[in-house]
């Protein structure tokens, strides 16, 4: 692989990156665990004069619990969020999301922060970060700002980031242990492969387990940017789960994201795909109510 | 873009590889692959896809197995390198490395120093993993040879053969004992 010329920067500390980025960002990639960016350099889609190294600087390792929100740092690894107890108890849905990316190889160099900056429509954590309401903080020399994950990406591949901008933060909603949630995905094959389609659910029940009270539904890979289908959520919320209602909800999500997605070319079998894939995570999640 | 005319500035690095400390000037736009194989002669570490899809480039650092396609060299600063050759000599394999011999799970080899290595963070941490882990401790590597059962079946062994071995009091409940194959 012969990647492009490029000086390499590093600093150990936010204040010396983001005033780098102040005055280089225009020339400037970023680099976290490098395993979409290695592939960009070396195949001469991407070039830069400065390429910046996000890995070593302290305090972007962190995976903090709150009284009602978890933040974690952007360069925690994807296997250290699968193997960290604060995620597997108050939010599994994004260690269930991270622990299907790549190999094993992927998920200890890759990074959460380069999962959400590289803006892949097909990227895995996504689905999890927005049923899970998340915010991104995002820092500069100049200060900072929070943004909805919702509100993040523009297009496929294409963020809201600013050249001299950083994602400094994920802070993701503190779920009630045993909160029923489920993610499900279409691949070609088990292992090492890229999400045709997936679908994270979270389910939060009334007293008596048997009424939905509040539901989320985000699917993965089938809209260009991602989306929750608030009108499938609503046909779920208040009502005691049944076949029936599970049906149109997973009806609706199909429609709508497939209608979310006009620019793009939509193979015949993912519309009944979706739907069954919703099907089976609003009664995989319903299993785990307890 | 500057080229040509741009002299990129080479980077110091410091980090320990198979045991050894090592301080280097290397290019900045180098991967750790090529840091390995053409900077220090480690060629036991195969040059393949480049692109994370084969493992056939695994190595670990600080323990954990990565693809050192995808690393950019100067990112191993501060970082302990483990490669194939640092895994077993030729008079003292390493235990993965003698089960792969006695149950026939090389053929052509190229895939096999990428599989030792993912092998390697899994018998360091879950020695008592079963089939089923050990697939996925495999999965990101790519062998188009054995139809990988053989390695399958001699990373079995090789854990079972150590968990015999493994001091009783960390593993059984009171009054728990250890038979080994023979006492039975």
């Amino acid at each position: 692989m012969i990647l492009p010329e490029f000086d390499y920067v590093s600093f150990n500390n936010l204040k010396d990156t983001a005033d780098f980025l102040s005055r280089y960002g225009d020339r400037s990639k970023v680099i976290a665990g490098g395993t979409d960016l290695m592939v960009k350099l070396g195949s001469g889609e991407l070039q830069a004069d400065y390429i910046v190294n996000l890995m070593d600087i302290t305090g972007f390792k962190k995976i903090e619990v709150h009284k009602d929100k978890i933040s974690i740092g952007p360069t925690v690894t994807h296997s250290e969020l699968v193997t960290s107890n604060i995620i597997n108890t108050y939010a599994p849905v994004l260690s269930k999301c991270t622990g299907v990316i790549g190999s094993p190889q992927i998920r200890n160099q890759g990074t959460i922060g380069g999962n959400i900056g590289n803006a892949s429509p097909a990227a895995d954590t996504v689905p999890a970060l927005m049923v899970l309401n998340s915010r991104l903080k995002i820092i500069s020399r100049d200060g900072e700002r929070w943004v909805p994950v919702a509100n993040f990406f523009l297009e496929p591949h294409k963020t809201i980031l600013a050249r001299d901008e950083l994602i400094a933060e994920i802070e993701v909603e503190k779920l009630p242990e045993d909160t029923p949630f489920s993610f499900q995905r279409v691949t070609r094959r088990r292992a090492m492969d890229i999400a045709q389609m997936s679908i994270a659910v979270i389910l939060f029940m009334d007293e008596s387990k048997e009424h939905i009270l509040e539901a989320r539904i985000a699917p993965g890979s089938v809209t260009p940017t991602p989306v929750r289908i608030r009108e499938a959520e609503k046909i779920l919320e208040g009502e005691r789960a049944s076949d029936r209602i599970i049906e149109l909800a997973a009806a609706e999500v199909s429609n709508r994201a497939i209608d979310e997605t006009d620019i793009q070319w939509i193979p015949e079998y993912k519309k009944p795909a979706l739907k069954g894939l919703v099907i089976k995570a609003i009664k995989d999640a319903l299993d785990k109510k307890g | 873009m500057k080229k040509g005319y741009f002299q990129m500035k080479k980077v110091n690095i410091s980090f320990v590889i198979n045991g050894q400390k090592k301080e280097m000037e290397i290019p900045p736009n180098i991967s750790l692959l090529e840091l390995l194989r053409d900077q220090l002669g480690l060629i036991g570490t195969k040059k393949a896809c480049e692109a994370g899809e084969c493992g056939a480039c695994t190595v670990l650092i600080n323990g954990k197995s990565v693809n050192s396609c995808l690393i950019l060299a100067p990112q191993i600063n501060g970082k302990t390198i483990q490669t194939i050759e640092g895994l077993g000599t030729e008079t003292s394999l390493h235990p993965l490395q003698k089960a792969f011999v006695d149950k026939g799970a090389v053929q052509c080899g190229f895939c096999t120093p990428g599989m030792l290595m993912s092998l390697k963070q899994l018998y360091d941490e879950n020695p008592g993993a079963d089939q089923k882990e050990i697939k996925k401790a495999i999965s990101g590597n790519l062998c188009r040879c054995t139809g990988y059962q053989q390695i399958v079946e001699a990373t079995e062994a090789a854990f079972k053969k150590r968990n015999v071995t493994i001091e009783p009091q960390t593993r059984l409940p009171d009054g728990g004992q250890v038979y080994t194959d023979k006492q039975r």
